[in-house]
């Protein structure tokens, strides 16, 4: 058995030793210029620094010893290393490893499943937490911001239309149970969008009731904002991007060097797809609402009918689809919940009223 | 090496040549007169690099930990000072671990700064004033505690010939101590800014040690003032320049908000505009510029003024090395990101996305977030290629180390070392190694 020319450290002291390296039966074993033996290392707890590379030194330490290293210039050390301790390169699986191999994998999987479906699932009994009081608050400084980004602050005041609009509004109230003083405002704009804010605020946009072939169509899309309201979507929705914004900005960290970039993206994305469950279920209840207030709901059915002809046509109206991703699942949803019954949602003269609102 | 290939070891050999007919040593002390040397090789690098890409793709980010493990035990083993090589003992479960500590603490923390704001955006423009102040200024304490506990945790698992380092002092006083130096620079406009970085530092230095035996640093922050009076005098001239349109713009008549403004007022404070932002770019294009013979200046200053025990430290890095180097890695990152977004352009352009609309929601969400950290990736793979790499070398070579170090009085660290890392300098994106 050679031995090998080697330095050691004994992680006591800064001292590096020149030692005779020598593979032993049961141990490898360092030994000094003077004869002294420095450290014998069993087998089975030697272990590599780094992995062997040509070119580079073959450094070893002990599992017993953390401090201490040793450096080998010469490679071809290692068939006999590896004749000797088989699990040199390969790190043995002991029962710690495994458990810590699968608690990364357990905390993955428990991640992603809190990421993806984590902030809908508690926004709804946290919504119920939030104040009232502080839903108005929210409600009336976003009611403000909507105004002046999309109609710079001008809304449409005719009385009597606001009048049939507000009307309309208490008998959908009627047979809805909300804790919120419903407020209605129409945006001077010529946008085509309806919005339902937290705390009971509804805005209602001029391009809508122009393009509206009926009253039942507006009182489709109200019921639908309405829903939202009563079912606390804006309050949710908010709890939402907010918990996953927070938990994208805490996951990816400095993942690409441009983690805001991709926790903005990734949230308008997740954010989206818990909208469209969202919306489904503003669909039902406002088909139910119209229902019980004696309002024939087809009228919804035809107002989005009339939305998608106006877009095959070329109009866009790009600001409707990305809040109310039109599919025609969303539409067979709603025909198979209407029955037809029910009559209209105000009368001819009220209609007019609304017509002119913005006048 | 001589007579090495026995079988027996006579009682007297030969004096160990090696370290001692290198650097003369009498018993185990050493004359140093040398700088640490950096042998990384691009093919060495290449593939791991590689590895830590593809993993970091596929996991979304989540691999981090083990990849920068693998980049600093890399780095680490490739600098060797007295022939012997740097160690690096930290592992990706330690950092992981850390991180896992930090989120459970900071995604409520967020998450409830996020609605105070939002609550305070409601009762009016003070109270939501003071709900960003206090977000911001926790976020810097919380940056500055990140930065030393990072230091602390990276010291203690870097080892030379088995000897580790370790880092006394406090992240807490550290962090109140940045926050008053930053709170003096920004009342100074920036002339405190040299003095805020030698207290700091010096704080840092004068706590790091290996071993038993403590960096000393006791530098003055006076000759950095010669290099920092350029990039101070930008600042102020930008700072000039925004006070007069804010002056400017405050006389005219804004009574309803920008829309509402006269015609002529407009074009009034866009002519001033105009003419000064040529001025503007100047300035901050010079503060940018001058910033990196002063960044040169001060590893410089601060490395001259270090000492370890007999040992004495100088550099030689210059600023304009430092500027080319910065520039080459921006101009090939750009090159790599711009083809990156003519892709992804290219993709959304052609892509039929309403294909998508009515398939599983969820499904959509992962595929657009992996396609989206895959493009933002490629920019990571140049990193530790170019700029860790090069600055290393760099670091390395004009680091020059003079004096006497008594080996077998080095001993080793008895401080307690901590058992987890870097969480909170995970999270809030601080880079570094």
């Amino acid at each position: 058995m050679t031995d090998y020319p080697g330095q050691f450290n004994d992680g006591k002291t800064a001292v590096s030793h020149a030692v005779a390296v020598r593979p032993e039966t049961d141990a490898l074993t360092v030994i000094d210029t003077h004869g002294t033996v420095l450290a014998r290392w069993p087998w089975r707890k030697v272990r590599l620094i780094e992995a062997v590379t040509s070119g580079r030194p073959v450094r070893l330490s002990s599992r017993a010893d953390m401090d201490a290293n040793l450096t080998i210039d010469d490679t071809s050390i290692v068939p006999i290393l590896q004749a000797f301790a088989p699990y040199l390169r390969r790190e043995p699986f002991d029962r710690q490893r495994i458990l810590t191999a699968a608690g990364i994998v357990v905390t993955l999987a428990l991640m992603i499943a809190i990421f993806a479906f984590g902030p809908p699932l508690l926004a709804r009994p946290l919504a119920k937490f939030i104040p009232v009081s502080w839903e108005d608050d929210i409600g009336a400084q976003t009611e403000r911001l909507v105004h002046r980004m999309f109609a710079g602050g001008e809304t449409c005041s005719g009385a009597e239309g606001i009048a049939a609009l507000e009307h309309l509004v208490a008998r959908l109230a009627a047979v809805t149970r909300t804790p919120y003083k419903l407020r209605l405002t129409v945006a001077d704009t010529p946008m085509v969008n309806a919005l339902a804010l937290p705390g009971g605020r509804i805005i209602l946009f001029r391009g809508l009731i122009e393009k509206a072939g009926s009253p039942n169509e507006v009182a489709g899309v109200l019921a639908h904002e309405l829903a939202h309201v009563t079912l606390r979507h804006p309050t949710q929705g908010l709890i939402v991007s907010i918990g996953w914004s927070a938990m994208l900005s805490a996951l990816t960290g400095g993942a690409s060097g441009s983690s805001d970039a991709v926790a903005q993206v990734a949230s308008e994305l997740a954010t989206s797809a818990y909208s469209r469950d969202v919306e489904a279920e503003a669909d039902a209840e406002g088909v139910a609402i119209l229902e019980r207030a004696n309002i024939d709901g087809r009228g919804l059915i035809g107002f989005f009918n009339l939305v998608r002809k106006l877009e095959k046509k070329g109009l866009k109206i790009p600001e409707f689809f990305s809040s109310h991703p039109l599919t025609d699942r969303r539409i067979a949803a709603i025909e198979a919940a209407t029955s037809g019954k029910g009559g209209p949602a105000m009368s001819k003269a009220e209609w007019n009223a609304v017509k002119q609102v913005c006048d | 090496m001589s007579e090495a290939t026995r079988t027996d070891v006579p009682a007297h050999t030969a004096e160990p040549e090696r370290q001692e007919q290198a650097y003369g040593e009498r018993h185990a002390t050493v004359i140093v007169n040398q700088n640490p040397i950096y042998d990384g090789r691009l093919r060495e690098l290449v593939p791991l690099v590689a590895v830590n890409f593809l993993l970091n793709a596929v996991t979304a980010g989540f691999y981090r930990f083990w990849a920068k493990t693998r980049l600093r035990h890399y780095f680490l083993s490739r600098i060797s000072f007295l022939s012997d090589r740097l160690i690096y003992t930290g592992t990706g479960k330690e950092l992981f671990v850390g991180f896992l500590v930090i989120v459970g603490i900071l995604v409520p923390f967020f998450g409830a700064f996020d609605w105070l704001s939002n609550y305070a955006l409601g009762q009016g423009m003070v109270a939501f004033g003071a709900a960003q102040a206090a977000y911001f200024a926790s976020l810097m304490f919380l940056f500055h505690a990140a930065v030393y506990r990072a230091q602390r945790y990276r010291l203690s698992r870097i080892t030379w010939r088995g000897i580790r380092g370790g880092q006394s002092g406090s992240a807490f006083v550290y962090a109140v101590r940045a926050m008053g130096w930053s709170l003096a620079t920004v009342l100074t406009a920036g002339l405190a800014y040299p003095l805020m970085r030698t207290n700091l530092m010096g704080y840092r230095i004068n706590n790091a040690r290996f071993g038993q035996q403590e960096f000393r640093f006791d530098g003055g922050a006076a000759a950095l003032y010669g290099y920092w009076l350029l990039p101070w005098v930008s600042v102020l001239i930008v700072i000039a320049c925004v006070i007069a349109l804010v002056g400017m713009v405050g006389t005219l008549n804004i009574a309803e908000g920008i829309e509402s403004m006269l015609e002529e007022d407009k074009a009034a404070v866009g002519d001033v505009m105009l003419k000064w932002s040529p001025v503007v770019y100047g300035a901050l294009g010079l503060f940018f510029l001058s910033g990196f013979w002063y960044r040169a200046k001060e590893v410089r200053h601060f490395t001259g003024h270090t000492t370890f025990g007999e040992l004495s430290f100088t550099s030689r890095l210059g600023g304009l090395k430092l500027f080319l180097l910065y520039l080459a890695y921006g101009l090939l990152l750009s090159l790599v990101i711009g083809v990156a977004i003519a892709l992804l352009a290219a993709g959304v352009h052609y892509f039929d996305w309403r294909a998508l609309e009515d398939k599983d929601s969820t499904a959509t969400m992962f595929i657009g977030l992996g396609v989206v950290v895959l493009l933002l990736g490629t920019g990571s793979l140049l990193k530790p290629l170019i700029m860790q790499n090069l600055l290393v070398r760099m670091f390395c070579n004009s680091l020059a180390v003079k004096g006497r170090i008594e080996t077998d009085k080095l001993l080793q660290s008895q401080m307690q070392a901590p058992r987890r890392g870097e969480g909170l300098a995970d999270a809030l994106d601080i880079d570094g190694f």
